[in-house]
């Protein structure tokens, strides 16, 4: 993933962005994430950048500790507590790591029918205490 | 593909945001969104129940030549747009904003940028971000059009003093005092279609021989080059 490639994509969409719809920060990071995903899963599993000026720091990034320092992510962080163990270590790998399912089953060896129940728990029991 | 079900709806599009999608998955998802606002939405929200996530995520400082890498990779050359520096010359000028503006008091510490509107054939149109001087973050994208004219969307949301409105200004071409495109309303977005627009500050189309571009007022040996209008725009806060 090329930063370069990320920011250009942000001048040509930017037409594209209503801010009734969300934030500017929201709209770009979605751009920048995305991005960065098709170009993880276009190199499967290779490093996610090729700018050598960029460390690779992700590797101690531990987020629940990172959400629970800040104000913002108080919410998101009680309620990724309160999901069982399996279902959010699922989902923390796919975002944290930019994980498919099937990368997931073969990173932690489970079944990718049984990856996918957990994610997808994981995730209505996320909405639900999100919005309780 | 992409299943009616609401319930399944939603699933999909939390793991879309997630990204466990496969790459068949993640095109079908891009693709519907394009015309399903509902699909749309979820996706939305889901981005909005995961963003403290994102923001969580450590900054990382980009190295020295990624700024130049990403200019260069733009469809302008970077001498295309300028941004004024804050609170300098003309344009930070209190006294000049109220002489210019027929009694209104412009403040001088409104919005300024200057932009381009030039319009090269075929024009892609362009897009000017303005920032407040000691600003952080952008405060207004303003779009221009090749057909439909100027868009300006507020990206902050924020609002005016009370008693005061945005207004939108233009300085065409070898023009000395701006002019007025119009207030911002309240929601923060300006839209000016090409005949709204007075013709020195018109962003002109390329018509089918390439020779309509140039600006009516000059010699057309001056526009040589330069099709299209070049000109300046900048937010200012009225009362």
């Amino acid at each position: 993933m090329r930063v370069q490639d990320a920011f250009l994509q942000v001048w040509h969409r930017a037409a594209t962005f209503d801010p009734a719809r969300g934030s500017a920060k929201a709209w770009l990071v979605s751009i920048v994430r995305y991005r960065a995903l098709d170009a993880a899963q276009k190199r499967s599993r290779e490093i996610l950048t090729d700018d050598p000026g960029l460390a690779d720091g992700a590797e101690d990034f531990d987020p629940v500790a990172a959400l629970a320092a800040r104000r913002d992510g108080n919410r998101l962080h009680a309620c990724l507590e309160t999901l069982e163990e399996r279902n959010r270590r699922a989902i923390l790998l796919a975002f944290v790591d930019g994980l498919t399912h099937s990368e997931i089953a073969e990173r932690i060896t489970t079944p990718l029918g049984t990856v996918k129940a957990w994610i997808r728990r994981g995730l209505a029991a996320l909405k639900t205490c999100l919005e309780a | 593909m992409i299943p009616d079900d609401p319930t399944e709806r939603d699933a999909l599009a939390g793991e879309y945001v997630l990204g466990v999608l496969d790459r068949a998955s993640r095109a079908a998802m891009a693709a519907a969104l394009e015309h399903d606002s509902d699909l749309r939405r979820r996706v939305e929200q889901w981005q909005d129940r995961l963003q403290p996530l994102a923001d969580a995520v450590p900054p990382v400082t980009p190295p020295d030549d990624l700024w130049p890498r990403i200019e260069a990779g733009l469809p302008r050359p970077p001498h295309d747009v300028v941004t004024l520096p804050a609170r300098t010359g003309l344009w930070g000028n209190a006294n000049f904003w109220r002489f210019s503006t027929g009694g209104m008091t412009a403040l001088a510490a409104g919005l300024a940028a200057l932009m381009l509107l030039r319009s090269p054939a075929p024009a892609p149109g362009y897009v000017a971000v303005l920032t407040a001087p000691q600003a952080l973050e952008a405060s207004f994208l303003v779009e221009s059009r090749p057909r439909a004219g100027l868009v300006l969307t507020s990206l902050t949301h924020a609002s005016p003093a009370v008693g005061r409105a945005y207004e939108l200004w233009a300085l065409p071409p070898g023009a000395k005092q701006p002019v007025s495109l119009g207030l911002i309303p309240a929601g923060g977005r300006l839209a000016l279609d090409s005949a709204r627009i007075r013709p020195e500050c018109r962003h002109r189309p390329a018509d089918q021989s390439g020779a309509g571009n140039r600006l009516p007022d000059r010699p057309a040996d001056r526009a040589r080059g330069v099709p299209g209008t070049a000109g300046r725009a900048a937010v200012s806060a009225i009362t």
